[in-house]
């Protein structure tokens, strides 16, 4: 601090004291909803060797965005790493008020500067209807702002902002990237949305490839890096709906004006999930429709075009801390072009070896 | 010689993620959403900078440089702070040894901003008739 600086008058004192303000107006919804609906569910999640216990007021909320995390569940033992509070507002009885049009200047990936500090930060996905608070020692809010069901992308992969604004204290991100492997290693798929990275991830676990991620992995690059499963769901394309086997239950949702069908991975493929693994490849898929699938060494800016600027756009809560993170791993892995041929066999047999070598 | 700018200098983390990848370094303005690489000239200071070396000491530490070196380096270190990617800093707390001598090349950078709208994390993301979520195009597209 400046010696010579005068010390804060009475409005640097608000402003300063707004974040820790703020929330603390959010937790006392959270404890009229848990007051109003008792706790419905209590889970404990491990990721990325953090702990994270998630409590739920009021009925239906958990049912909805557990079936994509509940692989992670954890014997509770010891006390969490994180406890995250979740409801939904309007069925508990217990809203918050949406952020002000104030509170919304400057919004910057989804997070609100004005009520966010280093220790609090406030997350406001309006086109999602939620609203997530965390306070970096240890706890985090998570408030559905709509009544009724949630978009199936948030079913799909919920509580994303607070999963990443947490998981970055360890060094930890979420990655947008589709993710498979062997236990010896997984291969990241990354570029941009539509480039084919979902349908090769269920290719790959069809043909008997581990699953991490057809989307959203986490990866961490303290020592070496290494990539977990975060949600255990998958989608396909209209067009790729053979790979799915007979009778997995399917839904059906509208992603760019595609229809898209979203199924749980183990579901469909018993035994499937890659809970963690070391992170051996960066792989930038490209459909050629030439009949040879083949592999090409990547320049480090491909890499990182091909992974952090849609990290940071789909993920919120990345900032700078997730570009450090992405950077570091990608200086420790190997990249690559994978020119995708029409034989599938022979793509997920590359991918195969990426993971299984060196 | 050019009068380099400031005596000391230092990376502000805050806003600039870089990392040295395969011996090429990638740089990215948090605030700008510019990402930049860097020619192996370049890398070197830009490594001393991170370090904290005294940029003083940065011409004696090119083997060979040319009667321009000074001015070059100078010009290069005010376009990196101009960029936001350096700071003038105080010294370091700890005392810094010599860098290793590196061939001499006129450091120079390349600047992309065709990631601009996703690394400035700024992303609108909407929800309409295709169904939901995609970002928003910018304007002009």
């Amino acid at each position: 601090m400046n010696p010579d600086a005068p010390p804060p008058g009475p409005f640097s004192q608000i402003l300063t004291a707004l974040p820790a303000a703020y929330y603390r107006e959010a937790e006392a919804a959270w404890a009229r909803a848990a007051a109003n609906c008792g706790i419905s569910r209590e889970i404990d999640l491990g990721i990325a060797g953090l702990r994270f216990r998630l409590r739920f007021a009021g009925e239906g909320l958990a049912a909805q965005v557990l079936p994509a995390l509940d692989h992670l569940a954890l014997v509770p033992s010891e006390p969490p790493d994180w406890t995250f509070h979740c409801w939904n507002g309007p069925a508990t009885g217990a809203p918050i008020p949406r952020p002000t049009s104030e509170m919304r200047l400057g919004s910057r990936n989804e997070c609100l500067p004005l009520v966010s500090d280093g220790r609090h930060s406030v997350f406001y996905q309006e086109w999602l209807g939620a609203l997530g608070l965390i306070d970096r020692r240890g706890t985090a809010l998570a408030c559905q702002l709509r009544p009724g069901p949630l978009p199936l992308y948030e079913e799909a992969a919920p509580f994303r902002a607070l999963f990443n604004a947490a998981l970055n204290t360890a060094g930890c991100q979420i990655a947008h990237a589709a993710a498979v492997g062997t236990p010896r290693g997984s291969i990241l798929l990354a570029g941009p949305p539509r480039s084919g990275k979902s349908t090769l991830a269920v290719q790959c676990l069809a043909a008997g490839l581990h699953y991490q991620s057809d989307d959203l992995c986490v990866v961490s690059a303290e020592g070496p890096p290494r990539s977990w499963c975060l949600y255990r769901s998958a989608k396909l394309r209209a067009d790729s709906l053979s790979l799915a086997p007979p009778g997995l239950p399917l839904r059906a949702f509208t992603e760019g004006g595609e229809t898209k069908h979203c199924f749980l991975a183990d579901e469909g493929f018993p035994g499937c999930l890659l809970p963690a693994a070391p992170w051996k490849a960066l792989a930038i898929p490209r459909i050629t429709g030439a009949p040879e699938s083949r592999l090409r060494p990547a320049s480090p800016l491909d890499a990182m075009r091909a992974l952090v600027p849609w990290s940071v756009s789909e993920v919120p809560a990345s900032g700078n801390a997730g570009e450090k993170i992405m950077l570091r791993a990608l200086a420790r892995v190997r990249t690559y072009h994978l020119d995708v041929g029409t034989n599938p066999a022979q793509t997920v047999a590359l991918l195969k070896g990426l993971a299984d070598g060196f | 010689m050019a009068k380099l700018p400031h005596r000391f200098l230092r990376i502000p983390e805050q806003n600039v993620a870089h990392e040295n990848i395969d011996g090429e370094w990638i740089i990215i303005h948090f605030e700008s959403g510019n990402y930049f690489s860097l020619n192996a000239g370049a890398a070197a200071l830009w490594g001393w900078v991170a370090a904290g070396v005294a940029p003083e000491r940065f011409i004696s530490a090119f083997q060979n440089p040319p009667p321009e070196a000074g001015d070059l380096i100078a010009q290069f270190l005010e376009t990196l702070v101009g960029e936001g990617l350096l700071e003038p800093a105080d010294a370091p707390a700890v005392a810094v040894p010599d860098p290793s001598p590196v061939p001499w090349q006129a450091p120079r950078f390349e600047k992309y901003n065709d990631m601009q709208q996703l690394l400035q994390a700024d992303p609108i993301h909407e929800v309409d008739a295709r169904g939901w979520p995609h970002l928003q195009a910018p304007a002009g597209e």
